[in-house]
């Protein structure tokens, strides 16, 4: 990848879902700007329904943003040469539950265009590398909610992607598989690759996410690292070095103020509030 | 190819309990079917809709298995997302898993027209096909109408020439009879002459119009007709076009025209299926399959498949490929091709 080259830019990105019978449209994504730098790991933040699975949607090439720009290693959004560029991890549960995990990496790698040998070589790496071995003779409809996550991510990561989009990459995980999602990250952080990723787990934003985006109803409503985030208050509050009781205090203290104490995300050390409700 | 198999495989699973049930209900159904009095009886003119019960419901529950087996089928199914960005094929792979489910579906449908089959012969039908009737319209040698007439004496005979390769085993006649005079009525009497030899023993009695005429002799090749008139009789007679039919007969295996006709359900269903194509992307797999069940029925009742037809000229033991479906079936063919075509732009594209 080119350094100088953005792995994700989204420039004033809309979408809109069509209203149908009689339900209104729905402004899903309003206005959003992004970046995400050669090496970097940016996070999504947001409650649910705030459009972060939307824009991972888009900038996987599954939709089409009704305006603005989205442009992932140079190319456009949905660009077929980004098949193979590009690693995405969707939400839910896999397809095919009559397959084997290496067949389902096969068809996709075959759907990716990449050549037999390599994609042989590949596979056995990818379910190394996930620690999926011991499960290749099983169905995939017989593999619990956490290996199939781990074998999405492993799906991801077969065509040696550039940029990797994840929606909850540790969502059902237990916590050896989140430790082991998170390493995997960083080491292919470590290689020049980009990450965006959405998720609701702070923790793991604060260990491995060079900088956070938060999305609120459609609208990125902050933008930066950590130590950025907790130094504005305009929008967010977040507070830093806190215990689960003094984040407890501050979750009373919004209460009170008159704020909603939905979308809270708890950290390990932040703690995250969106002060849209409050006066 | 993988998943090709794999669909397919998934497909025939899926289908395993349903012709296990259906098979004893296609039994049931013709157990309790009239038998056909004459080769003119639609059979189960009372029965058509339970005959097709068992097809139409395999075909169903094919559908179902496609729609399962497919998660681009419809819309938002489990595991779509991993699929939605990888552009399968102009159809996002939709046409490829229809043609799978068609396999599967051929299959089940093959297997329960086998039980249908025996249980027919248990019954005691014939292990042959009735004789199918091929027609060959012979053309008159003449440029006026060819008349016979007692107006005109001088001509007591009508020549046409047969323009077949297969030797002809009968001849259908269906003369156009016009009552000369009010007061007598005498009818026609005709020898009919092949390549210069009588085909009739008897004369043959031309007594009222449009009445249909059939003779039959041993297999032989016939490139020219005569009818002469033996007496005039009070009618004047005419053969227009297409009432002077040469005519073969072929055996064929009744369990191969069984087959046919079960398979010839694959046509609504791949209609079905064609329309799930076009439109499933933006309805829920149970819309999807309602709008299948619709086209499925609406086919099959309406004759805009020819399974109705296929299915009456199976039960009165026609020989399918002759009975003249081939037409509607590329008709359907081409019907299906038409709605994959306008699919593609649909299909193809990025969902907004």
């Amino acid at each position: 990848m080119d350094p100088t080259e953005l792995a994700i830019e989204v420039e004033s990105l809309h979408l809109r879902y069509p209203g149908s019978w009689g339900s209104p449209a729905v402004e899903a994504l309003i206005g959003v700007d992004l970046q995400v730098r050669p090496g970097e790991i940016l996070g999504i933040l947001g409650p649910n329904g705030s459009g972060k699975t939307t824009l991972l949607e888009i900038l996987s090439g599954g939709l089409r943003q009704t305006k603005g720009r989205a442009r992932i290693l140079g190319r456009a959004a949905g660009d077929r040469q980004l098949i193979a560029m590009m690693g995405y991890q969707p939400e839910g549960p896999l397809p095919f539950p009559q397959l084997k995990p290496g067949e389902f990496l096969d068809y996709l790698g075959s759907l990716m265009g990449l050549p037999g040998a390599e994609l042989s070589a590949r596979r056995k790496a990818v379910l190394s590398q996930l620690r999926l071995d011991g499960v290749a003779e099983r169905k995939l409809g017989k593999l619990s909610t956490g290996l199939q996550r781990r074998l999405a991510l492993a799906a991801a990561l077969l065509p040696e992607p550039k940029l990797l989009i994840l929606d909850e990459p540790t969502s059902g995980l237990d916590p050896e598989a989140s430790l082991l999602v998170m390493e995997i990250l960083e080491k292919f952080r470590a290689g020049g690759g980009s990450v965006l990723m959405a998720s609701h787990h702070l923790q793991e934003v604060e260990r491995v996410c060079d900088r956070v985006c938060v999305l609120v109803a459609g609208r990125k409503r902050a933008e930066g690292s950590l130590d950025e985030l907790l130094s504005t208050e305009e929008q967010l509050l977040a507070a830093s070095g806190l215990d689960a009781s003094g984040q407890d205090r501050v979750v009373e203290a919004v209460a009170k103020a008159g704020g909603s104490t939905k979308g809270w995300r708890q950290g390990r050390r932040h703690l995250f509030a969106f002060l849209r409700d409050l006066k | 190819m993988i998943l090709f198999a794999q669909t397919i495989s998934d497909c025939l699973a899926r289908l395993f309990w349903p012709v296990i049930i259906l098979c004893p209900l296609s039994w049931a159904v013709l157990a309790s079917r009239p038998e056909p009095r004459d080769a003119s009886d639609l059979v189960g003119s009372s029965m058509g809709l339970w005959l097709h019960l068992p097809a139409l419901l395999l075909s169903a529950a094919g559908i179902a298995a496609v729609l399962e087996s497919w998660p681009l089928l419809s819309k938002e199914q489990p595991g779509s997302k991993h699929l939605r960005r990888l552009r399968i094929g102009p159809l996002q792979g939709c046409g490829l898993a229809s043609i799978a489910g068609i396999i599967a579906m051929a299959a089940g449908l093959i297997v329960m027209a086998l039980c249908f089959d025996l249980v027919a012969r248990s019954e005691g039908k014939s292990e042959a096909a009735r004789p199918i009737v091929r027609a060959l319209p012979a053309d008159a040698d003449l440029d006026i109408p060819p008349a016979l007439d007692r107006r005109q004496p001088a001509r007591r005979s009508l020549s046409f020439s047969v323009h077949s390769t297969w030797e002809s085993e009968g001849l259908d006649l269906r003369p156009h009879a016009l009552l000369l005079e009010r007061d007598s009525y005498s009818a026609m009497h005709v020898q009919v002459i092949g390549d210069g030899k009588v085909l009739n023993r008897e004369p043959i009695l031309i007594s009222n119009s449009d009445e249909l005429i059939s003779l039959r002799f041993p297999s032989r090749p016939l490139r020219s007709l005569e009818i002469r008139a033996l007496d005039f009789g009070d009618f004047r007679v005419s053969f227009p076009a297409g009432t002077v039919c040469s005519l073969s007969t072929e055996q064929h295996h009744s369990r191969i025209n069984c087959i046919l006709a079960a398979l010839s359900y694959l046509l609504p269903a791949a209609l079905s299926l064609a329309a799930i194509c076009l439109l499933g992307r933006d309805c829920s797999k149970a819309v999807s399959l309602a709008l299948a069940l619709t086209v499925l029925v609406a086919c099959t009742l309406a004759d805009l498949t020819p399974n109705a037809a296929a299915l009456q000229a199976y039960g009165r033991g026609e020989w399918i490929p002759s009975s003249g479906l081939g037409e509607e079936s590329l008709l359907s063919l081409a019907l299906i091709v038409t709605l994959l075509l306008i699919a593609i732009p649909f299909r193809s594209g990025v969902r907004r």
